[in-house]
C-alpha cells in the first residue's frame, strides 16, 4: 500500500470521501430503520418485550441516518472538484452533474426528515395523520437506493450490488407483507358480525333538550 | 457492562463511516500512485525491449529472382 498517495488522496479529495462514506452509512442506517419499522408494523416477531426493544433501535438508526444524511450534504460543500455550491445541496435538481439522481438525493433526505422528526409532534399533528404519513418512509428508501444507483460512486462495486440484492427482496417482501396482511385484517373486520344498535343511553342534561314543563318563562 | 443502546448506534455508524472514508482513501491512494509506476517503467529504456513493427507494405521480398542473361554469340577469333 502506498501511504504517500493514501496521504495525497485524503488531503486532495477528503471532502468527497466523507461525502461517499457518509451517503454509504445513511443508506445502511435508513435500510435497518425501515427493516425495523415494517417487522414491527407486520409484527413478525412477537416476543414479549420484544417490541420495545425494536422501536428504540428502529429509532435510534433512524436519527443516525438522519445526521448521516445531512453529514453527505454538508461535505459535498467542500468538494473543490462538484463546487456544488448551497444551492446544489439543498434545492432539488438545481446540482449540474447527474442532475435527476442528485435531485431526488435531496428529495429523499428532506422526505427522511420530515417523516422521522414528525415522530415527536406526533401529538400535535394527530397520531392518525402521523401513522398514515409514517407509512410513506419506505419511499424515503427507494429515492436513497435509486439516488445511490444512479449517482453514487460505487454504483457499480461488486459488494454494492450484493448488498442491493440481499436487502431489496427482504425490504420489498417485508412491505407487501404488511399491506397484504393490513387489507387482509381490514376486510375481516368489515366481515364479521355488527352487534345490533342501541339507542345509548344519554345522561341527562345532554344532546336531547329537557322537556319544559313550564317551570316559568314566558 | 453493556453499552446503551444510543451509544451502540453511534458507535457502529462511526466505525462503518471511518472503514469506509480509510478503504475508499487507500483505493484512491492506490490508483493515484498507478500512472506513475506505468510513467517510470516508460522511461526505463535499457530493460524494455524495442519492438518493431513491419507492415505488410515494407516487408522486404524475399523470393530470388533469376537474374536474365542475354544470349551473347561467341567470340570468333581468327587465328591468323
Amino acid at each position: 500500500m502506498n501511504a504517500v498517495g493514501t496521504a495525497e488522496a485524503i488531503q486532495s479529495h477528503g471532502w468527497w470521501l466523507a461525502s461517499r462514506a457518509s451517503g454509504l452509512v445513511a443508506l445502511v442506517l435508513v435500510t435497518v430503520s425501515v427493516f425495523l419499522g415494517l417487522t414491527m408494523s407486520a409484527k413478525v416477531m412477537r416476543r414479549p418485550g420484544f417490541a420495545k426493544k425494536l422501536l428504540a433501535v428502529h429509532e435510534q438508526t433512524a436519527l443516525a441516518g438522519l445526521v448521516a444524511i445531512a453529514v453527505h450534504g454538508i461535505a459535498l460543500l467542500g468538494d473543490p472538484w462538484l463546487h456544488p455550491g448551497v444551492a446544489g445541496v439543498a434545492i432539488p435538481f438545481a446540482l449540474g452533474f447527474k442532475t435527476f439522481f442528485t435531485g431526488l438525493g435531496v428529495i429523499a433526505g428532506y422526505l427522511a426528515a420530515l417523516l422521522g422528526l414528525s415522530y415527536y409532534v406526533r401529538r400535535r399533528i394527530g397520531t392518525k395523520l402521523w401513522r398514515k404519513a409514517h407509512r410513506a418512509t419506505v419511499v424515503v428508501y427507494l429515492l436513497g437506493l435509486t439516488h445511490a444507483l444512479g449517482a453514487g460512486t460505487d454504483a457499480s462495486a461488486v459488494w454494492f450490488r450484493w448488498w442491493v440484492m440481499l436487502t431489496t427482496p427482504i425490504i420489498g417482501g417485508l412491505f407487501v407483507y404488511r399491506v397484504l396482511s393490513a387489507r387482509a385484517k381490514k376486510q375481516a373486520r368489515q366481515r364479521a358480525p355488527r352487534p345490533a344498535r342501541r339507542p345509548a343511553a344519554r345522561p341527562a342534561g345532554k344532546g336531547l333538550a329537557k322537556p319544559d314543563f313550564g317551570s316559568g318563562g314566558v | 457492562m453493556s453499552i446503551p443502546r444510543p451509544r451502540a448506534v453511534a458507535i457502529f455508524s462511526l466505525s462503518l463511516f471511518a472503514i469506509f472514508f480509510v478503504v475508499f482513501a487507500l483505493q484512491l491512494g492506490a490508483k493515484a500512485s498507478a500512472p506513475t509506476t506505468k510513467a517510470k517503467a516508460a522511461t526505463n529504456t535499457e530493460a524494455a525491449p524495442v519492438e518493431t513493427t513491419v507492415s505488410e507494405a515494407e516487408e522486404p521480398v524475399t523470393e530470388y529472382v533469376e537474374p536474365e542473361y542475354e544470349e551473347v554469340p561467341p567470340v570468333v577469333t581468327s587465328s591468323s
